[in-house]
């Protein structure tokens, strides 16, 4: 059970994003645009060419969707506590919110919340679309270690964004955690191409990425129905990432809001 | 009696961080830090209303900003119902109704009453007991249409929207910043009346910040006069005014007044008069610290017969919290609020 200022946040967050129809409707028409995009360019993929995603199954489309729709989390997960602080910031909510009974903590995971049922949702429609009307097969997908994987994934991304957001707390403007994820994550984390097609010391760097296990678990357990035995070493780094990435997270709020406090710069932006 | 506020020794000082190592634990500029409170201490009893007074950058906004801990203080602790609002600030912030000094801080996309519901449920007020609360409140803050969007109001709606945001729930202290900025005359009368009622029928200690010297001198029981950070005065507003030896006004109101009349008068009590021109044109009203004795003034007036057009008034005033103000402002024009 959801609880009444998390719904609060929850509420608001839909009633203010429906507001601006246009811009909502618009991102339910990307979706499909993107869907297409990628269902004909898959088109060029010649499987019996593509030894690289033979462990995948060897379908281009399906291992790009999968791609496309769980590095979202990661692009919400990065950005949407951050962008939140700074709206609140320049909107001048944060110190009204901030000075009722509501601990830093709480608002700072609530006011992600309609942006992570959103990504979820999004991430819903990328799979049934993608099944429904681009003849994504997924056989026999191993749901239990997907769900397994996709917690660990929310957590981490999520304890990334955190520290982001710590950073924009202190320092306003520049946000070096959301940089350097999102621009080495896009390029070596498999969203769009298998890890074993970079050279060999990018591929290690690759393994520093949470999206790189991330992504990896949820395309062995959707497309070839993996158990989380088989997934072990994934899970286990995934797990260690989010241990670590998760206490730097809540221990940079914790310094970052004392230091806001005692600057005086809350609600400056 | 149980203290609503404890203010203990309080002293705040801003670091200037300005270079990329202030930033490291135990820098700052300590040249460009700026002190805003220093030692700072007051307490504020239920049922009672103080006012802060003092011009721009005597810390009024900091002391606010500590009581509601969204600002820690350097030295000295502050205490709202007995709850440490650094130490014990989720129940201080329990205990409060902060009405802000900025006209935003309300989601522009919501319409009012959406906004209060969710500030109402992030102080544990369901959707219900808010919309009782704008009924109750209704006779106070006459709040017109809540069902629209925030970013159609006027800036005086926006102001009862904060008011409202501090009112609703039970708080035990309402920490008001500018709470009458932006009303208009008869919505502000209406309030002033209204809020001594209210903290009195319900124990509430009110402590307000406020230029609006007519509403301050209205409804204070006691004033705390802060300049550059340090406490002045706090007493009742006539005993501020006698500490500060604020004299007498005297009020002159002659016609068409020409340049010599004014130079006259600089000579006399140099550049402290305060001129308004009357409405209807014509008549103009010289208000200044009433040095002197009557006879010096007629004589005053009747030596300089010939730089206006007669004499429509002469008359005295009690001192004001105004010429209080005006005396300590005219050293602080460099000033910045926090």
């Amino acid at each position: 059970m959801i609880g009444s200022k998390p719904a609060a946040f929850i509420a608001k967050d839909y009633r203010v994003a429906t507001s601006y129809r246009l811009a909502f409707l618009l991102q339910w028409a990307g979706i499909g645009f993107t869907l297409a995009l990628f269902f004909f360019l898959a088109r060029l993929v010649d499987p019996t060419m593509t030894p690289y995603l033979e462990k995948y199954g060897g379908d281009y489309f399906s291992f790009v969707l999968i791609g496309i729709a769980f590095s979202n989390y990661l692009s919400t997960g990065l950005n949407a506590f951050a962008a939140r602080i700074r709206e609140e910031q320049v909107v001048g909510t944060l110190e009204a919110i901030l000075s009722t009974p509501t601990r830093f903590g709480t608002y700072l995971l609530s006011s992600a919340l309609w942006s992570f049922l959103w990504a979820s949702l999004q991430i819903v429609v990328y799979l049934v679309g993608g099944v429904v009307f681009f003849g994504v097969e997924l056989a026999s997908p191993n749901w239990g270690a997907a769900a397994a994987f996709l917690a660990l994934t929310v957590l981490s991304f999520s304890s990334l964004g955190i520290l982001a957001a710590s950073f924009i707390l202190v320092l306003k403007r520049g946000n070096p955690v959301n940089w350097v994820f999102t621009s080495l994550s896009r390029l070596l984390g498999g969203v769009y191409f298998p890890l074993t097609v970079l050279p060999g010391w990018l591929q290690k760097v690759a393994l520093f990425l949470p999206l790189t296990y991330a992504l990896e678990g949820m395309r062995m357990t959707l497309l070839q129905g993996r158990g989380l035995t088989e997934l072990r070493s994934e899970f286990f780094a995934l797990l260690l990432f989010t241990a670590v990435t998760l206490v730097l997270g809540f221990w940079s709020a914790h310094f970052a809001v004392a230091r806001a406090r005692r600057d005086g710069t809350l609600g400056q932006y | 009696m149980q203290t609503a506020i404890r203010f203990q020794s309080i002293s705040k000082t801003y670091r200037d961080r300005r270079g990329w190592l202030d930033w490291l634990p135990g820098r700052g500029g300590a040249t460009g830090d700026k002190h805003a409170l220093r030692n700072v201490s007051f307490l504020v009893r239920p049922g009672e209303i103080v006012s802060l007074l003092g011009p721009n950058g005597s810390g009024k906004t900091t002391a606010i900003k500590i009581l509601a801990s969204l600002v820690t203080a350097t030295e000295g602790s502050a205490a709202i119902a007995g709850f440490d609002t650094s130490t014990q600030s989720l129940q201080s912030r329990a205990q409060i109704g902060y009405c802000m000094a900025e006209e935003r801080s309300f989601y522009f996309r919501l319409t009012g009453r959406q906004n209060l519901r969710f500030f109402g449920r992030l102080r544990g007020l369901s959707h219900d007991a808010v919309d009782r609360d704008i009924e109750r409140l209704e006779p106070i803050l006459r709040h017109g249409d809540l069902d629209g969007r925030f970013m159609t109001y006027s800036t005086g709606m926006k102001q009862k929207l904060s008011l409202f945001r501090a009112l609703i729930g039970s708080a035990r202290v309402l920490l008001l910043d500018e709470p009458t900025r932006g009303l208009d005359p008869h919505s502000t009368k209406l309030f002033l009346d209204e809020l001594r009622a209210y903290a009195r029928d319900r124990g509430t200690a009110i402590l307000l910040s406020s230029h609006d010297l007519d509403a301050v001198d209205r409804v204070s029981d006691r004033l705390l006069f802060l300049h550059r950070g340090r406490l002045l005065a706090d007493d009742a507003p006539d005993e501020v005014l006698r500490r500060f030896s604020i004299p007498q006004e005297v009020v002159i109101e002659v016609r068409d007044p020409d340049e010599s009349f004014r130079a006259a008068l600089r000579r006399t009590i140099g550049d402290g008069a305060r001129e308004e021109l009357d409405r209807g044109g014509g008549t103009v009203r010289f208000t200044c610290e009433a040095e002197g004795t009557e006879t010096d003034w007629v004589r005053f007036l009747r030596d300089q017969a010939g730089s206006h057009g007669g004499v429509v008034r002469l008359s005295w005033k009690p001192g004001s919290l105004e010429s209080l103000f005006a005396r300590f402002s005219v050293e602080d024009d460099d000033g910045d609020e926090r």
